[in-house]
């Protein structure tokens, strides 16, 4: 058999264990480890799975991981949320949809300290889905609302996924956050557009409330707008400067809020136990996966299957626009399956250099990929955010929380090929940076 | 094996205790070094102290992260697979598994023992790395131990039926 068949055999074999339900990093490592032994040698195969597992868990690129981590659960456990949500209250709720609308707001704000668009959902859901139940709102637009602005925790810097885009491809992490930046703002100007419209439509989805008195207002940014802002310019702008590795932002970052919640006692001990446990439990999770990824990685490398994808898609002859479609509908169709790692470490050593031969700019590729990923949040089977919010909204079935994301997914798509057609969008801010 | 399994599990969660230690000496030593370099005297060694600490961090919660079920996984058929297949499919994956990571600290020790031959020693602090990657070969193992008590609990319910 030739390598590319190999190379076929190990995704067959791939997809029926992930179907088993083995974790997806063993998956990676068991197949790539089993297909290097069987196309190169036993002992190269043994030897390089060793070398790659050292060489990942040590590695100073991925120390990263864990700062931006414990920064966001710090942040999880400290109540900013809340005080992000009652400040965009005051300015938002007296309009029809207007907590929604508050809810997005507030979701941008703390995926502006938080990586993660798992957390960024739950703390918010926690938040606005009360408030949001007492005022009368319709369950699916309150529970849509939530697991949509949430996936802005992985567009708007930091990212997780952006940082292991980034060490994957070699591209710049402070480049690849200031990509997201403007993006991740309009997603969340699309997001506030879609609630407008669709209580402008129905008006007895979201009720407006009262009006809050402008001194109210201006007094309220003080809380947590003001911290949020602090940090995110002193992280974020250090990154950008220069001045910090990715690596030191994190650490700052961690510290910066730590301090914050500490010199304003809303963190216990337990609440900093907490996020110090969650932070290793979901770093182990992510290493797991990366290094799976990159034993199955050599493997492919070895069957050129990318080389000869690459070949065939050229063959084609089509304008690399409508292989970028494909490549979108592919990730879209993936994201319903795997999870939002997974499909990253999986599909980025195929498609990167795939779009990269094609003259498509690695970071813009980036954000696209990440953007495109946000959308398998959110869609069933496997939308990670709606069964979140269904941890925390436990008398909301399901199927309403997905009825509430349909209209949000009008607002992705229609995002998704604004990025396509305006590059600019994305490229302009990392041009300008000096990181 | 209820034995066993309870000094496996209290095992991983002692390691992760110093998983955490190591995150949190991590952290500050990233800011200390900001803050001393911002002062012109950067601390000797920090890039690499904290990529070595990462490693004990790493390889000392992988089997904690197990015992909590953490490791994610792929969940499309779980309600298609017929309820008395299910420990049977479960013991499947507990064997994979614990023969994957078993091999995987096999071989990280047999790397651990070549680095020590050869003297290899970290760049500018010169700290040998052999030890380290026998951390690793021991964070695999318990991993291993892990998922073979997984593979005991299900194969029993496998026979129980």
């Amino acid at each position: 058999m030739s390598p590319l068949t190999i190379g076929i055999v190990g995704f067959v074999i791939l997809f029926i264990l992930l179907a088993i339900r083995l974790p997806v990093g063993y998956t990676m490592a068991l197949i790539g480890l089993t297909g290097f032994m069987y196309l190169v040698s036993v002992e190269g195969g043994l030897s390089m799975a060793a070398r790659i597992c050292w060489m990942q868990f040590s590695s100073y690129s991925f120390t990263v991981v864990p700062l931006f981590l414990l920064m966001g659960q710090l942040a999880f456990y400290s109540g900013i949320s809340k005080r992000l949500y009652d400040a965009a209250q005051d300015w938002l709720g007296h309009l029809r949809g207007g907590l929604a609308m508050a809810t997005v707001g507030a979701c941008a704000g703390f995926a502006a300290i938080c990586g993660s668009s798992v957390a960024t959902a739950a703390t918010m859901g926690e938040v606005a889905l009360p408030e949001m139940k007492k005022r009368g709102y319709d369950p699916a637009l309150a529970a849509g609302s939530i697991a949509a602005g949430g996936t802005m925790g992985i567009l708007i810097p930091p990212s997780g996924i952006l940082i292991i885009y980034g060490i994957m491809t070699e591209q710049s992490i402070g480049k690849l956050f200031a990509a997201g930046f403007v993006p991740g703002l309009l997603e969340a100007v699309f997001y506030i557009c879609t609630i407008w419209i669709i209580c402008r439509l129905n008006p007895r989805l979201g009720p407006a409330g009262p009006k809050v008195p402008l001194r109210k207002k201006v007094v309220g940014l003080w809380g947590g707008t003001i911290e949020t802002l602090t940090i995110f310019v002193l992280v974020l702008g250090g990154l950008f400067a220069g001045f910090f590795t990715p690596t030191e932002a994190g650490g700052v970052g961690a510290f910066a809020v730590l301090a914050l919640v500490v010199l304003s006692r809303r963190l216990n001990w337990k609440g900093f136990i907490d996020a110090i446990y969650s932070t290793t439990g979901t770093t182990a999770m992510i290493l797991i996966v990366v290094t799976g990824a990159m034993i199955f990685n050599r493997f492919i490398a070895v069957t050129r299957i990318p080389f000869e994808l690459a070949n065939f898609v050229a063959g084609l002859n089509l304008p690399p626009m409508a292989i970028m479609a494909m490549i979108i509908v592919a990730y879209i169709v993936g994201g319903c399956f795997i999870d939002a790692l997974g499909l990253i470490l999986l599909t980025v050593p195929i498609f990167f250099p795939l779009a990269v031969s094609l003259g498509f700019d690695p970071i813009w590729f980036g954000i696209i990929v990440t953007r495109v990923t946000e959308i398998g949040l959110i869609t069933p089977p496997v939308g990670m955010n709606v069964y979140v919010i269904k941890g925390v909204a436990k008398d909301v079935p399901l199927v309403t929380i997905f009825r509430g994301i349909i209209p949000f997914l009008y607002a992705d798509i229609i995002e998704v090929v604004l990025l396509l057609f305006v590059p600019q969008i994305v490229l302009f801010l990392p041009s300008i940076i000096s990181y | 094996m209820d034995y066993l399994a309870r000094i496996v599990y209290s095992m991983a969660r002692i390691v992760n205790h110093i998983s955490c230690v190591a995150l949190v000496v991590m952290m500050a030593m990233v800011v200390i070094n900001v803050v001393f370099r911002a002062f012109g005297s950067p601390i000797f060694g920090a890039y690499e102290s904290v990529g070595l600490l990462f490693s004990i961090m790493v390889a000392f919660s992988i089997a904690h992260c197990a015992v909590k079920k953490g490791h994610i996984a792929v969940n499309i058929l779980e309600e298609r697979i017929p309820k008395r297949m299910l420990p049977v499919v479960d013991s499947i994956v507990a064997m994979i598994g614990t023969a994957l990571f078993l091999v995987l600290a096999w071989q990280c020790a047999v790397y651990a023992k070549i680095m020590w031959d050869k003297g290899e020693l970290s760049m500018s602090m010169e700290i040998p790395f052999y030890p380290l990657i026998f951390v690793v070969a021991f964070g695999f193992l318990m991993l291993a131990l892990v998922l073979m008590i997984d593979l005991y609990k299900s194969l029993t319910r496998v026979i129980g039926k």
